[in-house]
């Protein structure tokens, strides 16, 4: 499937991707309801934008306890808001943490691929941001299954 | 008296340098050089129709459509002065000559 | 947020620093049509509020940082700052701009602009987060420079990178230096007319603004972010904009050598020095000489603003922001250096005290040359200070800001030093009669622009480098000493450059069709606004100001350059051609084209009526006037 993949050398932190983003989530330009989100290391001048990679092994959705996520014809994993209770669930079981909470509806809420044009890529002036065909395998998933393992911590100290 | 002898031709130099080699080709980090041919009849303005026919993006940066006199984007000096000081587009070229193209004024 | 206008916050933040109140105002619909924004807004504060008797450094004066409808939305560079104040360089108006994340954030944080009053009775900054707004004590950040003081506040209120953008003050601007700026978000520089020093007057070390949660919504959003796209497409392909996109303003120092325009040595050359690797000066060479990396405004696309680390030299593995070319003119050629890895670290140190490039060139230049000629002795100075000798310019802007010995003189502004130095000394400093630095170029090769910031109303340029003039039904191209030719296109231009100065955007990303502009203020705000209006919003803006400054006593008797400024090229492509021999000429065709009185300097009434300014009328024509 296509997925977003981000190449965070090129961004230059201007933060267009979180208005274009929050524009498509809300119907106003408005980046603290945004899903792609920058993460900056002013000192050094860098910047590191994050979203949703749409992992095939979907913590989230599993997480969900009412069933509220799931999968959109564009292949994203997305939150049905007239089912969302609001729990959080999915927020914590998110090991990338691009599920969000939103204090003034009470829902989740996270990248929904903008139903297969998402906006962050298109308005990325430097295409740091790509929509490209591209593997969701999740790595975090053999690790995590590893680590599930019992005994598996024993050789830890 | 340095001019041409009746039909003989000559070659000005020309030099784009900085921005105004980009459209000739440069990447506006070098400077271009051409040797344009000319010869009596000749002026500043012929010289620099004859090298813009044959690059197109100078030719749309260096000419004003509406007017045909020179556009806003590339400043012109000819023998180290600056058009307007001691020739215009009009001045006859003569051997010897060499005409500078730039970038235009930008402020900031 | 029911409420909330399209493209605007719709209020004012103000700031009572005498008594510590703290309110909203708002901005109501009427005034945003009419004002704008930035420059325009802060021209009607200007006007409104600050009597002639409270001169810039008066508690009655006003500090307005404002943004403008743009600010926030995804059109290319639009975090933009202008400050309006009664500046100290000129003791009149002052527009300046600056970028950055500052309007961005503070649109999200629910308000167009912060306007400060009064005079605190210690020092404090301001903090800003969504509706909660206080004044915090400002005590540890003194003597910090700015970016110290961004990098403190970061620390203090655990925010990092655009989340949070501080405008400060650095310890020029504490000693009220008076070419003091305003700086912010590493790099961006509000410089002009001493605004950092009525910052310091007011004990206002800085403005911290963090992103705040609210949202920003456009009348017709499909149609603005198509437009961004199309304004993005004109900066990157239009000949006049595409080396603005790919190198920002670097190739100017080899245009502007090649036309004469590049300040040399205090204007005594117009040819670089013997030995000079040309190359080096590049804008490819600039760009890629640094290890570098971009650091762009909000939502902009311009690989414009870049941080780069230095690469030889005694500063070694500094992190700077990269000169723009007023930086490497201001820092360099102005005083004879000629390496661009300590020019770059020089242009830097004078962002980090806050202190204006242009003005510290001119300063240090006129330095050089007096230590040179002996008109000021190594003693008079404390050392010896060579053309070129970067680490010397640097230990005088540490004298300026500690205002030490000379430095006391020196933080005064080249005018008032060479005028009290007098003699000899006082006919090589480049300066304007009414006070303001000239920008850094040599405008004995540009007449449009020594006539623009004599006759200026902003304490810098008014209409600036020509965009796009057939738009105005100009000639694309002008003989550059046609007194008539150049005079009227610089009276004809006047307003382009206050409406774009009030759109919260960047001077750079606005260099597009004004149609374009106003195709995109129109889906932001949801106005019929056409370009007519954007001329007359501009030209009230500037107007205003100009107003503003008869009231306080500047008129059209000081607008001239000083002796070194208007003088005779020796050299270079201008070489023997003067500019004074036109002035009277250029002054003429100036006040005919922008309907001002040329003995006077007053707006004729016509002109006021024009601009809907009929309230301007009496102040300055007396009661029989209207009429």
């Amino acid at each position: 499937m296509r997925v977003l993949k981000i190449i965070p050398e090129r961004c230059t932190g201007c933060m267009r991707c979180e208005l274009a983003c929050s524009y498509e989530q809300t119907g106003t330009f408005q980046p603290s309801k945004a899903v792609i989100r920058v993460s900056s290391f002013e000192g050094h001048t860098s910047y590191a934008p994050y979203t949703c990679p749409q992992c095939a092994e979907a913590w989230c959705l599993t997480a969900c306890p009412v069933e509220a996520i799931g999968i959109s014809p564009a292949g994203a994993k997305e939150v049905m808001d007239d089912i969302c209770v609001g729990c959080k669930l999915c927020t914590i079981a998110c090991p990338y943490g691009t599920v969000f909470y939103d204090p003034d509806s009470h829902k989740a809420f996270k990248c929904d691929l903008c139903g297969g044009k998402p906006a962050c890529a298109t308005v990325c002036p430097t295409q740091a941001i790509l929509y490209v065909e591209a593997g969701t395998e999740d790595w975090l998933g053999s690790f995590a299954a590893e680590r599930a393992l019992p005994g598996a911590l024993a050789g830890v100290r | 008296m340095n001019g041409a002898a009746a039909g003989e031709t000559f070659h000005v130099k020309v030099e784009l340098i900085a921005w105004a080699a980009t459209f000739v080709g440069g990447d506006g980090s070098d400077r271009k050089i051409f040797e344009v041919e000319a010869g009596p009849g000749d002026s500043v303005r012929s010289v620099l129709k004859r090298l813009s026919g044959g690059f197109p993006a100078l030719d749309e940066a260096l000419w004003d459509r509406g007017s045909g006199e020179l556009g806003e984007h590339i400043e012109v000096a000819v023998n180290d002065a600056l058009l307007g000081i001691r020739h215009t587009l009009g001045t006859p070229v003569k051997p010897g000559d060499e005409i500078l193209l730039m970038g235009q004024f930008m402020g900031g | 947020m029911a409420d909330t206008p399209y493209a605007y916050a719709g209020r004012i933040l103000r700031v009572d620093l005498s008594t510590g109140r703290i309110w909203a105002d708002p901005f109501p619909g009427a005034d945003r049509r009419r004002w704008i924004g930035g420059a325009g807004l802060g021209a009607k504060i200007l006007w409104e509020e600050v009597p002639a008797h409270a001169g810039w450094d008066h508690p009655d004066n006003r500090l307005v940082l404002a943004t403008g409808p743009l600010a926030g939305l995804p059109v290319w560079g639009t975090g933009g700052l202008t400050v309006v104040t009664r500046g100290a360089l000129t003791n009149g108006a002052t527009s300046t701009q600056a970028n950055g994340f500052f309007g961005a954030n503070l649109k999200f944080c629910g308000y167009d602009a912060i306007v400060f009053q009064g005079q605190s009775p210690k020092w404090v900054y301001l903090h800003v987060t969504d509706d909660k707004v206080e004044l915090r004590d400002a005590s540890s950040l003194l003597g910090k420079d700015t970016w110290e003081t961004q990098q403190a506040l970061e620390a203090e209120l655990r925010l990092t990178g655009h989340r949070l953008s501080v405008y400060s003050i650095g310890p020029a601007g504490e000693k009220l230096a008076r070419f003091a700026a305003i700086q912010g978000d590493y790099g961006h520089v509000a410089s002009k007319n001493g605004c950092g020093a009525v910052m310091g007057k007011k004990r206002v070390k800085a403005v911290a603004i963090e992103r705040g949660a609210k949202g920003v919504a456009a009348a017709h959003p499909h149609a603005l972010l198509a437009t961004s796209e199309e304004m993005a497409h004109s900066l990157k392909t239009d000949p006049s904009t595409s080396s603005l996109y790919q190198y920002g303003t670097l190739p100017g120092v080899r245009n502007l050598h090649g036309m004469g325009a590049l300040p040399i040595r205090n204007y005594t050359t117009n040819v670089w020095p013997e030995g000079v690797d040309v190359k080096l000066w590049e804008a490819k060479s600039l760009r890629e000489g640094f290890d570098h990396r971009g650091h762009q405004c909000s939502a902009c696309g311009m690989h414009h603003c870049h941080m780069q680390v230095i690469r030889s030299g005694p500063h070694k593995g500094e992190l700077v922001d990269e000169p723009e070319y007023e930086g490497w003119a201001g820092a360099g050629w102005a005083i004879g250096a000629t390496d661009p890895q300590q020019v770059s670290w020089l242009n830097t140190r004078l962002d980090r005290a806050c202190l204006d490039v242009n003005e510290f060139g001119w300063l240090c230049g006129w330095v050089m040359e007096c230590q040179q000629k002996g008109y000021i002795t190594d003693k008079d100075l404390g050392f010896r200070l060579e053309w070129g000798d970067v680490e010397g310019a640097g230990r005088l802007i540490q004298m300026i800001c500690r205002r030490e010995g000379m430095g006391d003189l020196l933080a005064e502004g080249v005018k008032i030093a060479s005028e009290k130095i007098g003699g000899k000394a006082a006919e090589c400093a480049i300066y304007t009669m009414k006070g303001e630095s000239p920008r850094g170029h040599d405008h004995r090769s540009r007449w449009e622009e020594m006539l623009d910031t004599c006759t200026a109303s902003s304490g810098t340029i008014d209409s600036g480098p020509a965009v796009f003039p057939t738009e105005f039904g100009l000639p694309a191209r002008i003989s550059p000493q046609d007194p008539v030719a150049v005079a009227r296109q610089v009276g004809t231009l006047r307003g382009r450059r206050h409406f774009e100065d009030s759109l919260g955007a960047c001077i750079f990303t606005t260099r597009v069709p004004i149609d374009l502009l106003c195709r995109s203020l129109a889906a932001a705000t949801g106005w019929d606004f056409r370009r007519d209006e954007a001329i007359r919003a501009g030209r009230r803006a500037v107007t205003l100001m100009r107003a503003f400054n008869l009231r306080c006593g500047i008129g059209p008797g000081i607008e001239k350059p000083s002796k070194r400024y208007g003088s005779t090229p020796v050299d270079g492509p201008i070489a023997g051609v003067s500019i004074m021999d036109q002035w009277e000429k250029l002054l003429d065709t100036w006040y005919e084209t922008t309907g001002y009185d040329r003995a006077s300097g007053r707006p004729l009434p016509e002109t006021l009526r024009a601009l809907g300014l009929e309230d301007v009328i009496e102040p300055l024509w007396g009661a029989g006037a209207r009429a």
